[in-house]
C-alpha cells in the first residue's frame, strides 16, 4: 500500500514538475536559449497568487493576476536580456550565465521579502482527502495538480500542433532564417512563447498546490 | 543552485530529447516516480543521487534523449 501511495505522490510531483520541464523545452527549442531563469519567474507566480489571496482577493483575480505578472515578466527578460545580449553575438554559455544570474536574484528577492519558509495556500477545500481504492490518500490539491497539469500539457501541445500560431513558432524554431525568408517574423516568436509557457505554468500552480520556498530552486 | 526541482526538470528535458515537449513531460514524471519509489529500498537522503546517477548511465546509452526522433 506504502509503494501505491508513493506512486501516486510521485505522479503528482511529477505532473508538477512536467509543466516546468515542458517550459524549458519549449523556450529552448524556439529560441536556442537555455532559460533557467524560468524557475524563478515559475516560483514568482505562486508568491503573487498567495500575496493576492492573503490580501482578500478572490482565487480567480489573484490566479489571472499571476499569470499576467508572470508573462510581463518573461517579456521583460527576453527584450531587457536576451534580446539585448542576441545583439550583441553573445555566446550561448554567457546566455546562459545571464539566465543563471537572473535566477540568482528572483530567488534572493523572494527569500528577502517572503523568508524562506514554506508557504501553503489558506484554501480549505484544497486540503480536503480522498481515499483511493483502500490506504491510498490524495488531498484535492494532488487531484487539481495532476488534472490542471495534463490540461496545460494538452493545451501546449494542441496550441504547438493545431494552431498556425505554434507552428510559425516551430517553423522559425526549425530554421529562423528560412522562416524570415518567408515573412514569418522571427522576432515576435520569443515573446509569444514565453506569453505561452507562462500561462500553462501559472495554471499549473491552483490554490494550494504549492509550497513555495524560493531557496528550493 | 541545482537543487532537485529545477534540476528535475533540467534533466527531464534533456533525458526527454531537446525540444521534445511530449518527451519532458513524460521524463519529469519517470524521474519523480524513480526519486519516490526507491524509498522503498534506500533512505531518503539517497534517492536523489541514485535516481541522477540512473540518470547518467542512460545518458550514456541514450545521448539524444528518449524522444528525439519524434521531433
Amino acid at each position: 500500500m506504502l509503494a501505491l501511495q508513493l506512486l501516486c505522490n510521485g505522479i503528482v510531483t511529477g505532473c508538477a514538475l512536467g509543466i516546468v520541464a515542458v517550459s524549458f523545452s519549449f523556450v529552448y527549442a524556439t529560441i536556442k536559449i537555455f532559460h533557467v531563469a524560468h524557475a524563478g519567474v515559475y516560483t514568482i507566480g505562486g508568491y503573487v497568487a498567495w500575496s493576492m489571496l492573503a490580501h482578500g482577493f478572490p482565487a480567480s483575480v489573484a490566479f489571472v493576476t499571476a499569470i499576467v505578472v508572470c508573462t510581463a515578466l518573461g517579456a521583460l527578460i527576453q527584450s531587457q536580456l536576451y534580446a539585448r545580449l542576441e545583439r550583441r553575438r553573445a555566446t550561448h554559455l554567457v546566455v546562459l550565465i545571464a539566465s543563471l544570474g537572473v535566477l540568482a536574484v528572483i530567488q534572493n528577492i523572494l527569500s528577502a521579502v517572503f523568508t524562506a519558509n514554506i508557504l501553503q495556500f489558506n484554501l480549505p477545500w484544497g486540503s480536503e482527502v480522498f481515499h483511493l481504492g483502500g490506504n491510498v490518500r490524495l488531498t484535492m490539491t494532488q487531484i487539481l495538480t495532476v488534472l490542471v497539469s495534463l490540461t496545460a500539457y494538452a493545451g501546449v501541445m494542441g496550441f504547438s500542433h493545431g494552431t498556425i500560431l505554434g507552428k510559425q513558432i516551430r517553423a522559425v524554431a526549425s530554421n529562423p532564417f528560412l522562416a524570415e525568408i518567408t515573412r514569418l517574423r522571427p522576432q515576435p516568436g520569443p515573446y509569444l512563447c514565453h506569453g505561452n509557457r507562462i500561462r500553462t505554468c501559472v495554471l499549473a500552480r491552483h490554490p494550494g498546490a504549492a509550497r513555495f520556498r524560493p531557496a528550493a530552486l | 543552485m541545482a537543487s532537485p526541482p529545477l534540476l528535475t526538470a533540467t534533466i527531464a528535458m534533456i533525458a526527454g530529447g531537446v525540444g521534445s515537449i511530449t518527451g519532458a513531460f513524460v521524463l519529469a514524471i519517470v524521474i519523480t516516480e524513480l526519486q519516490n519509489m526507491s524509498l522503498l529500498v534506500i533512505p531518503g537522503e539517497w534517492s536523489i543521487g541514485v535516481t541522477f546517477f540512473i540518470f547518467v548511465i542512460f545518458m550514456l546509452f541514450r545521448p539524444t534523449g528518449l524522444f528525439a526522433a519524434a521531433r
